[in-house]
């Protein structure tokens, strides 16, 4: 199986106080794993370099076999359209309505508007959300919003969602909701990438095979990543190197349901 | 399709998120292009009275009564051969007649029962600048008013020249004053857009999150200051007409009474066109000093 996420050595400081320290770590193609670890560990930093929101002062980073390290400025756009992202503070637009809010990633590929209306509304109905289309995101619950914010990240059918704190307001009902929805995902091949420090989210991992990776004051300390699974090979889409990418050097082939 | 409705969409989210700046970068940059307009349509008419009173005439060479037209063609092709003349031009009784009941405007009829004939035929000559002071105190003047068939010779020096003064006065007038509103409306719009790049800094980073390129996030930004710029001019455009159909009459009047002049001059369509087109381009290039900046993925 290939590494879809692999960080060797990688070193990120702020300010002079480093972030990582030489962290190494590889997420293989359809893997899940959490990591672990207090605040101010280091997730919320390996993950911003994982979809280039941040570049590694030291060491080598590489995503679906490109080396972020290296990227130009022009192509990390290309990047993080495979790449969705939930976080924490769910960034919706709190004015729009849900539906146009899980429309944006759509809206950047020039998708016709009504190609972008019916796959906006499918991914708020996979969330269980279909109802909700026309609500203002503001006017939604926390765990209705995150749900929305879930939607935006899957509706681009990403080969990778990262998930930062992602059941951060959420109660455990709806944390345990997210998490199937995560597992489902998950199982139609997505790898997955979650930062927590949630003992629910840990132990919902553990119950259904997902690796972990502790990190502790920027250091890596306990990887216990889970062994190579199959993914279902249902249907072969071309990954993150698109046409229209600069630095389309190379196609790497990722494989979706 | 989907882009460009994307786009419409949020120039016009944009545009409702703050519609008193936009009125306010809108309105400054009118008056500040209005008052460019009014100093250009200021020079136009300068120059357009300077012709009107003959000011590219720097000579007049009176003609006798009864000289034929074949001795005035002899005198106007030898003046034409003279080194510093850049024209020449025969004006008969009639036409110099023609041109002074033009002149009089409202007054014309101050030449009625005056006989045609009454003015003398002249020689107009254009001189290369510098060319009439010289000429002077130039022996070759003294023999011209000796010349056969000639009556006078007059030159204009003094106040031809002081009107071409007062032109390049307003030209290099009009060119430091859109120096100066040129970059004050880059100014303004660069603000406008700085602060509507400050009020959408989420929907901003939430863009750049998804994976929409800088393109994608600036371009609204760059139409809505291009926009500000077109709007901007033609406003301008429209209160200096407006200006122009107040003043005109009244100045047309004075100038008439004193001065004897035609009616004043206002810019073409195409000038009025392309006034716009370079406000839109203006507020482009605003736009886009200040995208370059503040946006960047």
């Amino acid at each position: 199986m290939s590494a879809m996420i692999q960080l060797e050595g990688v070193w990120k400081s702020f300010h002079g106080v480093a972030a990582l320290r030489g962290v190494s770590l590889t997420v293989g193609d359809g893997d899940a794993v959490l990591l672990t670890g207090p605040s101010g560990a280091g997730k919320t930093t390996l993950l911003r370099l994982a979809f280039a929101a941040e570049r590694p002062d030291r060491g080598e980073l590489s995503v679906a076999g490109r080396s972020l390290g290296k990227l130009s400025d022009a192509s990390i756009p290309y990047v993080r359209r495979n790449i969705g992202v939930v976080f924490q503070d769910f960034k919706l637009l709190g004015d729009r309505s849900a539906l146009e809010n899980v429309a944006m990633p759509l809206q950047i590929l020039g998708l016709a508007a009504r190609d972008i209306r019916a796959r906006a509304a499918a991914a708020l109905d996979a969330v269980g959300l279909g109802a909700r289309c026309d609500a203002r995101a503001a006017s939604l619950s926390g765990g209705e919003q995150q749900r929305v914010a879930v939607a935006r990240a899957i509706v681009g059918e990403p080969a990778i969602l990262l998930g930062d704190e992602p059941t951060g307001n959420l109660d455990p009902q709806r944390t345990r909701e997210l998490l199937e929805l995560f597992e489902a995902i998950h199982q139609r091949g997505t790898t997955l990438l979650v930062a927590t420090h949630d003992p629910q989210v840990v132990d919902f991992g553990v119950e259904h095979g997902w690796g972990c990776a502790r990190l502790v004051d920027g250091e890596l300390l306990d990887v216990d990543l889970p062994p190579s699974r199959p993914v279902r090979h249902d249907e072969e889409t071309e990954g993150f190197a698109t046409r229209e990418d600069p630095d389309d050097t190379e196609v790497i082939r990722v494989v979706r349901a | 399709m989907s882009f460009a409705r994307s786009l419409v969409d949020r120039v016009i989210a944009g545009a409702r998120d703050k519609p008193l700046i936009q009125l306010v970068a809108v309105g400054t940059i009118a008056l500040s292009l209005l008052l460019v307009g009014v100093v250009e349509l200021t020079a136009l008419n300068v120059r357009q009275l300077s012709r009107g009173w003959g000011g590219d005439v720097q000579m007049t060479v009176y003609l006798e009564d009864g000289v034929t037209a074949a001795r005035a063609q002899k005198v106007a092709a030898a003046l034409g051969k003279l080194p510093g003349v850049v024209g020449v031009r025969t004006v008969d009784a009639h036409e110099a007649w023609t041109r002074l009941r033009r002149s009089l405007g409202a007054r014309a009829d101050l030449l009625d029962g005056v006989e045609e004939g009454f003015l003398p035929s002249s020689i107009e000559v254009s001189l290369k600048p510098g060319v009439a002071e010289v000429l002077r105190a130039h022996p070759a003047f003294e023999r011209l008013r000796h010349t056969a068939g000639v009556e006078d010779v007059e030159l204009m020096g003094s106040w031809a020249s002081r009107l071409r003064d007062i032109e390049h006065l307003l030209s290099v007038a009009g060119w430091a004053v859109a120096a100066l509103v040129l970059c004050a409306c880059l100014y303004i719009v660069g603000s406008t857009i700085r602060l509507g790049v400050f009020a959408r800094r989420d929907e901003i980073e939430i863009w750049k999150l998804v994976g929409a390129t800088n393109g994608f996030v600036k371009a609204p930004f760059l139409v809505e200051g291009g926009l500000q710029g077109a709007l901007g001019t033609g406003l301008a455009v429209a209160l200096l007409y407006a200006f122009y159909r107040l003043a005109s009459p009244r100045v047309e009047a004075l100038l008439g009474g004193w001065l004897a002049s035609g009616p004043l001059g206002f810019f073409t369509p195409m000038q009025l066109g392309l006034a716009i087109a370079f406000g839109a381009l203006l507020g482009l290039c605003g736009s886009a000093l200040a995208l370059g900046r503040y946006v960047k993925i």
